[in-house]
């Protein structure tokens, strides 16, 4: 089924609306047949990014190449591109199965082809039985997956997806961004996918590239995103995170009486005071002691892990254990923190302390069901 | 049209894409005529009613006009028509709707689709539907100026209705009636003290195109043979065209005023059959 | 009407507390409508098949005599007229409204001129086009003045084309202001989905765009006839009876002008009402496709 993937290259790429600069100076790179997340924040430039690489924005500065063949003033209907939007792209006034034949209608081909290859792909994305039936007839999902199917049927050798899930609800969203993943990987397309949900971007994208303020801040695997982030700013926004004080000494800081290295060294404050240490929930090691310095708050059960809430030295820290391990401890118990990891992520104090959790954000919150 | 021609068609130093600008001007070019055309016969009809050749500005074809006639009984037949009939349009929809928003909301479709019969039935069908029943049934009825205000109600009924629902819709009278009865107010005490004054905007919606419409009516005050305003205006048009064309001036910039008020009020959007013609 | 809301309001508080079936409350409406539009209107059906006395088909069969079926043809013409030729240029002037990025005054003054010219007509407007168009008209003498052509020697208002472009003035605004929302309702999405998918921008017009908006375009086309099929006083100001319409017609006959014969005046209307629902439900019918694609 896949046509010969396609790299796709975006170079210097500036963008701006009424003097308001969207994209700085982008560059991205996508390997052939490799699926790319660009995660961030609203307005960070990431949708303006895909709409650059499909024709639908022409850039002020900057180059766009697919396949090697510079595209920068290609028609959008030029660029072999796919496209799957938000919601509501469907043609209204056609079936599942003229949707998904609209592509090949437009490029001549005849109609016996035409039906066998929307039937192929609505099999391919669960919907065989639906295909007589109107968008207006079918639910949320099954039209991002019409959608889906219809942008594949030109054998695109880029497929963008511009937050194809956010509107959907959230156990659908769960299982289609599966199926996404599925069918992007059997048919081998190139893929760019444009998110704001930081879940979404590390369990489907082959790499992830976080944005803020019209730059890639940092691009990797998820894997490296996760664990490695180069700023503040990516380790808070791809998941929960602790802030805890630290104190610089030589070769790194110290960190709940424990030496770690710099895993920033590079953008890390220089000032020896007001500085914290950015450390997952889970890196978090949790000991009974009786003259610790924690105190156990409460504890919320999220299913196969639980969170130990921690209050120590007028913070409220944020331990995550397996739910197994956790039952060894109880509110207003006495407790020792120590990092398990030897590096940390060093940040200036934010200005405002935080007196509580880091909070997750609450769409993670309500996949892990109600807390107990 | 100077000010159009100035404007930034694509913003800052992007590179045009032709086709999009291209497009820019037709549509621009397509609203200044609109807008030229739409004000020709209104700057037309003011220096036309408002101007003797060689005289300039000039009143006089308007007052000769008027000297002699009862203009002011016209005027206030239009004025107490337009005043009963919106009154009588809510005292007899504002309870009906609020109604059957709380008790029956399953017969709204039924009611809509009632008040939009008189979208379909021509005014000049009405009249003469209404002569043929009115004058053997009840002989004495078509006298009065007052018996055109039914009618009236009739023919605005479709917008007025749209507007006072859709204004219904808007509050959610349901939870607000309830979350009032639980602070122990009385049926009358929630309609006066939290309904009406959150239907304040349709309510004034409806009114102004109520008085818009019963201000411009012609085909039934004529034929029932009532003397309002535009009867009036035919009247005078018929040998006297300059005071009629100021007359009409003067018409339709209350009329837009009216709609205006409406429109900065932010009332429903009003898709509607036009007005009387 | 006194009686009426008295009913309205005693019933209102009452039922409130004893519970009465819901219908109840419609009836004050649903009578006021009996009697002022349902019955009147009843009245005239009737009447149209009720010659001297008996059934017949007698008066509804006059309305093919040639004065009469040419008052149709005519008032057909002109409505068919002024909704195909409002229709186009209101959709124009709709897709600029909608589509276009000019600044925002520009466009709230047409949109609330539509909205205005859309609701006049009458007899207001008649009078404006005379003083626009007329003999001593602005526009003609000023014409005059420049080019000394007299533009009021080759359009006369007081004709089937004069009434046709004054028409024109209320039907081109009503038609942009009900196509506004419909092409609201025309998602950017589609546009670039099918771009994407290889369309053009007239390959999108044609398969995407016009399918979608044809069930309203169709209904608002309707709608534009049947407004100019009843539309009277217009007419009236400006042309009396220079031109053979049938809501004139109805006028001379309901003001007692012309011969006194009831059963073929009501006739008349029945036939101009027949027309003027078959339009409009045509037009329900559009409108039903159309919600559900637009939605």
């Amino acid at each position: 089924m896949n046509r010969d993937s396609a790299e796709v290259a975006l170079h210097g790429i500036t963008k701006s609306y009424g003097g308001k600069r969207v994209l700085d100076n982008l560059d991205l790179t996508l390997a052939p047949g490799e699926l790319l997340a660009l995660l961030g924040p609203s307005g960070c430039g990431k949708t303006t990014t895909l709409r650059v690489l499909a024709g639908l924005e022409t850039p002020d500065t900057g180059t766009v190449s697919i396949g090697g063949v510079d595209m920068t003033s290609a028609p959008v209907r030029g660029r072999g591109i796919g496209l799957v939007f938000q919601s509501y792209s469907l043609f209204p006034h056609m079936s599942a199965a003229e949707n998904v034949a609209y592509g090949l209608r437009i490029a001549g081909s005849s109609k016996s082809v035409r039906t066998r290859r929307a039937t192929e792909l609505l099999e391919m994305v669960g919907l065989s039985e639906h295909a007589a039936k109107f968008p207006g007839q079918l639910s949320g999902g099954q039209q991002q997956r019409v959608a889906l199917a219809r942008a594949l049927a030109i054998e695109p050798r880029v497929l963008l997806l511009d937050e194809p899930l956010s509107a959907l609800d959230a156990q659908v969203r769960v299982h289609l961004r599966e199926e996404i993943k599925r069918i992007q990987v059997q048919a081998g397309t190139t893929t760019l996918l444009v998110t704001h949900d930081q879940e979404e971007a590390l369990t489907i994208a082959d790499r992830v590239g976080v944005m803020l303020g019209g730059q890639i801040e940092q691009l990797g695997t998820p894997e490296q995103i996760y664990s490695a982030p180069h700023t503040a700013f990516i380790s808070e926004f791809v998941g929960a995170v602790n802030r805890i004080p630290a104190t610089a000494t030589t070769g790194g800081v110290s960190v709940l009486g424990k030496l770690l290295k710099i895993s920033n060294p590079d953008s890390a404050p220089a000032a020896a005071s007001g500085l914290e240490a950015l450390i997952r929930p889970e890196d978090l090691r949790l000991t009974r002691q009786g003259d610790g310095l924690g105190i156990v708050e409460s504890m919320m059960l999220r299913g196969p892990l639980t969170s130990v809430m921690v209050a120590l030295q007028g913070r409220c820290l944020r331990v995550d254990l397996p739910s197994h391990e956790a039952a060894e401890f109880s509110p207003a118990m006495r407790v020792a923190l120590s990092p398990r990891r030897d590096a940390a992520l060093i940040d200036s104090s934010s200005t405002t302390p935080r007196d509580s959790l880091p909070a997750a954000p609450a769409h993670l919150l309500s996949h892990l069901g109600p807390i107990a | 049209m100077a000010a159009i021609e100035k404007l930034p068609l694509v913003s800052d130093g992007v590179k045009a894409r032709t086709q999009v600008a291209g497009g820019d001007v037709v549509r621009t070019a397509i609203i200044g005529l609109a807008l030229v055309l739409f004000f020709l016969p209104l700057v037309a009809s003011a220096a036309f009613g408002f101007t003797l050749p060689g005289q300039g500005i000039s009143f006089e074809p308007l007052r000769d006009a008027l000297a002699g006639t009862d203009i002011a009984t016209q005027l206030m037949n239009t004025a107490k028509l337009a005043v009963l009939s919106t009154i009588g349009s809510l005292v007899l929809l504002v309870p009906t709707l609020l109604f059957l928003h709380l008790k029956a909301p399953n017969l709204l479709r039924f009611t809509e689709w009632l008040s939009v019969i008189p979208y379909v039935v021509p005014a000049i069908a009405l009249v003469a539907g209404a002569n043929l029943f009115f004058r053997q049934a009840a002989p004495g009825f078509m006298v009065s100026l007052y018996s055109l205000v039914p009618f009236y109600m009739v023919l605005t009924l479709p917008l007025v209705y749209r507007s006072l629902d859709a204004g219904i819709r808007s509050i959610d009278l349901r939870t607000l009636w309830a979350a009032s009865e639980s602070l122990g107010a009385k049926p009358w005490q929630t309609l006066w003290q939290v309904v009406l004054p959150n239907l304040r905007g349709s309510l004034l919606g409806a009114s102004l195109l109520s008085c818009a419409m019963v201000l411009g009516e012609y085909a039934v005050a004529a034929l029932l043979l009532h003397s309002t305003f535009p009867v009036f205006m035919v009247q005078v048009g018929m040998n006297q065209p300059r005071a009629a064309a100021a007359l009409s001036f003067i018409t339709i910039l209350v009329t837009w005023l009216l709609l205006a008020l409406l429109s900065r009020d932010s009332a429903p959007k009003t898709t509607s059959k036009g007005g009387p013609r | 009407m006194t009686l009426n809301s008295t009913l309205q309001r005693v019933s209102w508080r009452g039922l409130r507390q004893r519970g009465l079936p819901g219908w109840v409350g419609a009836l004050p409406l649903l009578m006021f409508l009996a009697l002022f539009l349902i019955l009147p209107i009843a009245a005239n059906v009737v009447t149209s098949f009720w010659v001297n006395g008996a059934f017949s088909f007698s008066a509804m069969a006059q309305l093919l005599e040639p004065q009469y079926l040419d008052a149709f043809i005519q008032t057909f013409n002109l409505s068919l007229l002024t909704a195909a030729v409002g229709g186009v240029l209101g959709l124009l002037l709709a897709w600029a409204l909608a589509t276009g990025r000019k600044p925002a005054w520009l466009q709230n003054l047409v949109l609330s001129f539509s909205a205005v010219a859309s609701q006049m007509g009458g007899v207001a407007l008649a009078f404006a086009f005379i003083a626009t168009l007329g003999v001593q008209g602005f526009a003609t003498q000023a014409i005059l003045g420049l080019t000394g052509w007299d533009l009021s020697q080759d359009i006369q208002l007081a004709s089937f084309s004069g009434l046709a472009l004054v028409y024109l003035y209320f039907q081109i605004p009503l038609m942009a202001i009900l196509m506004l929302p419909a092409f609201g309702a025309l998602k950017k999405q589609w546009q670039e989905a099918a771009n994407s998918l290889g369309a053009s921008r007239l390959r999108y017009l044609l398969d995407i765009a016009l399918p979608i908006m044809w069930p309203s375009i169709a209904g608002s086309l309707l709608l534009l006839f049947a407004n100019s099929f009843g539309a009277y006083a217009t007419a009236y100001a400006l042309a009396g009876g220079r031109v053979n319409l049938v809501p004139i017609l109805i006028g001379f006959f309901i003001s007692g002008d012309v011969m006194n014969d009831e059963s073929f005046a009501a006739a008349l209307v029945t036939g101009m009402v027949v027309v003027v629902v078959a339009a409009m439900g045509l037009r329900s019918l559009a409108e039903r496709k159309a919600n559900r694609w637009l939605r």
